[in-house]
């Protein structure tokens, strides 16, 4: 189990991109501020044809991109590129199969166009943990059956979300800053030395809480 | 907001308290329970349907290996034809169907281990008086005679339905190779679907068994693609029947334990795999079941266990209109001959 957090740690920390590696193309005409970004929390409703469950996260804006664009007729057309990591703890029941609870760090790429359409491609990796939906037993090579309490395993979870949804302008506190509909596909590792998935459904939204800021770094580039 | 915390923070605690395993034992007749035997590694579920109050367990063995009991042999036929005379346990192998968990190498003596802890537990739960008979199909005709044969294991069942079973790896793929030349002939000479039978037996001609997997699943594959070219063998026994929604199975679990006995070499080390030399150790009721059409596991095997097992009470079904998920395709038949055998033997 150890191991299994050492590597989820190793991990976590290279999914943090330093902000002074700037991924996202820069030009000499661009301009980079430091800004103040409220926590970010999401909620969301995990369900399949099979299961149904629940998420929430915390997290905070790594870096955001906002181009400008002006149209020939003089109109500001504004996108804006996020990039956010989460903490995120998941939960879903599948009936008579398990329960299954995972702890993930989830980095959020975002996107909003003018018409404040959202869009998501988040990558995940955490731990998880099933618990069996009915009673366990083990028996001895002398035949003697006992009850397993809390019966379940341990795996690597990892995979990926992506989505569609709507962007809500400037937010308030405790506002609702987007809702989305998202595809998530999960794995699991070790199943039988080999890759489990599980494919489900996400409604997601996110919200900004204010009171709790955090410094991130903003880019501002125009375009005629 | 505050609001919404809260409204999750309920919704978490209610699914937490619901994540509480509940025990259920039922001794009726028409029980449904679900449990798991956790044995190195693997947690394997056992669904139990039927009538308790017959005081006879079927267990199925299915096969594969990586197939899934739980999916795709607890289907409407069995429903209607066994569980109300007796009880079934639909138990899925470790790394098939429904189960979870991880393991060391796979191999047949885990799974006959498997098996035998599968049928101690069975009595545990439901009573040391309850009666068990295993119905293996396919690969389970390999962990069945693994478990028969070590120690006194025989005295744990009342008897063993052995269908399609296949006891010896490389002895099935030359049968299969020989019947598919052979019947592939007889069909070009009777100028049926010329082309298709020509390519089966060009194929099973430039392929002789040896021991790899590479060239059983050719064969294999073969098998099934002459069942499909027989007009004789009655529909049923898809694989699409997986897809249908059954208790307590998952379709994507049990893709993912496929995959994992796959890519696990088993199916390379099972080419080594032979219960022909122990089968004379067998002495309980046995019945064998096999489809006339069975390319996949010939009737050449099942004719060896009748030869060779040393039961007193044995008796070889033909279905003559069956490939090899002949309890799918004559399901009548079949059941009936599973129920004649218990009934003798109980």
């Amino acid at each position: 189990m150890k191991k299994i957090l050492y590597f989820c740690l190793i991990m976590l920390h290279f999914s943090i991109i330093s902000e002074a590696q700037n991924a996202l193309k820069m030009t000499k005409n661009d301009t980079i501020i430091a800004i103040k970004s409220p926590i970010l929390t999401k909620q969301s409703l995990l369900f399949s044809t099979n299961s149904l469950g629940g998420q929430i996260g915390v997290g905070k804006l790594l870096k955001q991109r906002e181009t400008h664009r002006f149209t020939k007729s003089g109109q500001e057309r504004i996108k804006t590129k996020s990039r956010a990591l989460y903490a995120t703890l998941g939960y879903y029941y599948q009936p008579d199969f398990q329960h299954n609870w995972s702890l993930a760090a989830e980095y959020a790429m975002s996107r909003v166009n003018r018409k404040g359409l959202y869009s998501e491609f988040a990558p995940f990796l955490g731990v998880s943990r099933t618990f069996l939906t009915a009673t366990s037993y083990s028996v001895s090579d002398n035949g003697v059956v006992t009850k397993d309490n809390l019966a379940g395993n341990w795996y690597v979870t990892g995979g990926f979300s992506t989505g569609l949804g709507k962007h809500f302008e400037t937010p308030k506190w405790g506002s609702l800053e987007t809702v989305s509909a998202k595809f998530v596909l999960q794995t699991f590792y070790p199943n039988f030395k080999f890759i489990a998935i599980k494919p489900y459904f996400q409604v997601q939204t996110t919200w900004e809480l204010p009171k709790f800021e955090t410094n991130a770094q903003k880019m501002i580039k125009f375009k005629s | 907001m505050k609001n919404t915390f809260s409204l999750i923070f309920l919704f978490f605690g209610i699914l937490t308290f619901s994540a509480c395993q509940k025990e259920k034992i039922s001794l009726g007749t028409n029980i449904q329970d679900l449990f798991y035997l956790d044995n190195q590694g693997a947690k394997m579920p056992i669904l139990v349907e039927g009538n308790m109050a017959s005081g006879i367990i079927v267990l199925w063995i299915h096969g594969g290996p990586g197939g899934t009991a739980i999916g795709f042999q607890n289907d409407a036929d069995i429903t209607a034809f066994l569980e109300p005379k007796y009880t079934v346990a639909y138990w899925d192998q470790r790394a098939a169907g429904v189960s979870q968990g991880n393991t060391s190498q796979l191999g047949v003596s885990l799974y006959a281990e498997d098996l035998k802890k599968v049928i101690i537990l069975l009595k545990s739960r439901y009573g040391a008086d309850k009666k068990v008979f295993l119905l293996s199909h396919s690969w389970g005709g390999l962990i069945a005679p693994a478990f028969l044969t070590e120690g006194s294991n025989q005295g744990m069942v009342q008897g063993w339905i052995n269908v399609a079973g296949a006891h010896n790896y490389i002895k099935n793929d030359s049968l299969t190779r020989d019947y598919l030349i052979q019947y592939g002939k007889e069909q070009v000479a009777k100028n049926i679907n010329i082309a298709r039978w020509q390519d089966i037996v060009d194929y099973a001609e430039a392929h002789v068994p040896d021991y790899t997997f590479k060239t059983s699943s050719g064969l294999n594959l073969c098998a099934s693609t002459a069942e499909g070219l027989i007009s004789d063998i009655n529909p049923g026994g898809s694989i699409t029947d997986i897809f249908q929604s059954k208790t307590a199975f998952s379709f994507f679990a049990a893709a993912s334990n496929s995959g994992a006995t796959y890519f696990s070499g088993l199916n390379d080390r099972i080419m080594y795999a032979e219960y022909s030399s122990k089968l004379s150790l067998i002495k309980l009721p046995l019945l064998c079941i096999t489809g006339k059409y069975d390319f996949t596991v010939p009737r050449g095997l099942a004719d060896e266990v009748m030869q060779k097992a040393a039961s007193v009470k044995k008796k070889l079904v033909i279905l003559p209109h069956s490939g090899h998920i002949c309890m799918s395709q004559e399901p009548t038949t079949f059941y009936e001959a599973v129920i004649k055998f218990v009934e003798e033997n109980k």
